[in-house]
């Protein structure tokens, strides 16, 4: 991990219990060396609530990531992508 | 020597790729497996799995698909994240392209992309569909819900959100087409008043407010409709294959878009196909593993006669 990653606020993914995706969203980040915290809204009232916030409401699933406030509907690789280069997070791809 | 990045590549890591790719190592080969979404393949998203052998008392999906994909790296296949754009034969060898520009090439290629959940193409959909009881269902407690399909898997899905939403309302194109031990299950359910199968239904549009579901307007054969309020709707509509990468290639597809082989091979020389991709395939998860397994036998003999 370089010294510009460690200095970045850590990617959020918002989970639920059983979510493939979720896991699979969280490999791929850590894959990356991209620092990042899980959120599980079934068992965390607050951050269901933080999720609702950021999404208005109009919320359809999970996983939602949230890059420095980019938020990303689903494990849409390019879309992560996208995000993680535009906000300088490591990329090794 | 034929010069190749890889001896074989492997298209998908669901259980057709990720059987091939213990077989692929195990024989000595190098292996590379590309996933485009979810290691393991769907497997991963179903909640219980009953009739994988080798487990007696069931296992979760995740943990199964998690299990496939540890045992394949145990003998040394490599599995990473690819999106394949398309793939063509060099001769001795396949270029498989992938979506970030880069290709690869292999003496052989196993297409084990498996299906993906398949669409009702009506409107609503996009906005408020989901597909993945294990993933979204949690978020409907004490909801009611519509649930859309009533073979096994939609069965399946609809008992387990059955445990989450405080009713179910199964729209069924037809009729009930599910195992036994699943209907069973089903009538107690609804004998409970905790499910209503409406059979001879389907939904014609989706109908929301402010991001949220408020309803489905369904129709039956008869051409009668009606409106079911609704706080969510979940899709079990069968699967379709992922063969969209193949459309301008040499490899030939049946009238559902699954790939036509003789034996494991494809139209395409050194392309082989393994999986519920491969047209008359029995789509069970077993069937898949088996089949992953076969296949890479194919490749490995193949391999061995053209062994430089």
């Amino acid at each position: 991990m370089d010294q510009k990653t460690q200095t970045l606020q850590p990617v959020i993914i918002y989970s639920t219990n059983w979510c493939a995706y979720c896991k699979m969203a969280k490999q791929y980040l850590d894959g990356k060396y991209v620092p990042n915290i899980e959120k599980n809204i079934e068992e965390d009232a607050d951050a269901h609530n933080e999720l609702m916030e950021k999404t208005n409401g109009n919320f359809r699933g999970v996983p939602v990531i949230d890059i420095a406030g980019d938020i990303i509907l689903g494990f849409d690789r390019r879309k992560i992508d996208e995000a993680l280069n535009k906000h300088g997070y490591s990329h090794d791809e | 020597m034929i010069k190749s990045d890889v001896d074989i590549l492997i298209i998908g890591a669901g259980p057709a790729g990720l059987a091939a790719a213990v077989y692929a190592a195990r024989a000595g080969r190098s292996v590379v497996v590309l996933e485009k979404a979810l290691m393991g393949g769907q497997v991963a998203t179903i909640d219980r799995v009953d009739n994988y052998p080798g487990y007696q008392d069931g296992v979760d999906g995740m943990s199964l698909a998690s299990n496939m994909v540890q045992q394949a790296k145990r003998f040394g296949a490599k599995i990473e994240f690819g999106t394949v754009t398309g793939l063509e034969n060099d001769g001795n060898t396949v270029r498989v392209h992938r979506d970030s520009g880069m290709a690869i090439t292999a003496r052989a290629v196993l297409i084990a992309t498996g299906s993906s959940y398949r669409h009702l193409n009506i409107p609503g959909e996009k906005e408020y569909v989901h597909y993945c009881a294990t993933c979204d269902g949690t978020l409907y407690q004490s909801k009611n819900l519509v649930t859309v399909g009533g073979a096994n898997t939609a069965v399946q899905e609809a008992l387990y959100l059955s445990g989450i939403a405080s009713h179910i309302t199964m729209l069924v194109r037809s009729y009930i087409k599910a195992d036994d031990i699943l209907k069973d299950k089903l009538k107690e359910k609804v004998e409970a008043g905790k499910i209503e199968v409406l059979e001879g239904w389907r939904p014609t549009e989706i109908m929301g407010n402010d991001g949220a579901v408020t309803g489905v307007k369904v129709a039956n054969t008869n051409g009668e409709t009606k409106y079911i309020p609704t706080d969510g709707i979940f899709v079990f509509a069968g699967m379709a294959p992922n063969t969209d990468f193949l459309k301008n290639t040499a490899i030939k597809l049946d009238v559902d878009g699954r790939i036509i082989a003789d034996n494991y091979l494809t139209t395409m020389p050194n392309v082989y196909v393994a999986g519920d991709v491969r047209s008359g395939a029995v789509r069970q998860i077993v069937t898949a593993a088996g089949e992953g397994a076969a296949a890479m036998t194919k490749i490995n003999h193949f391999l061995d006669r053209t062994e430089a």
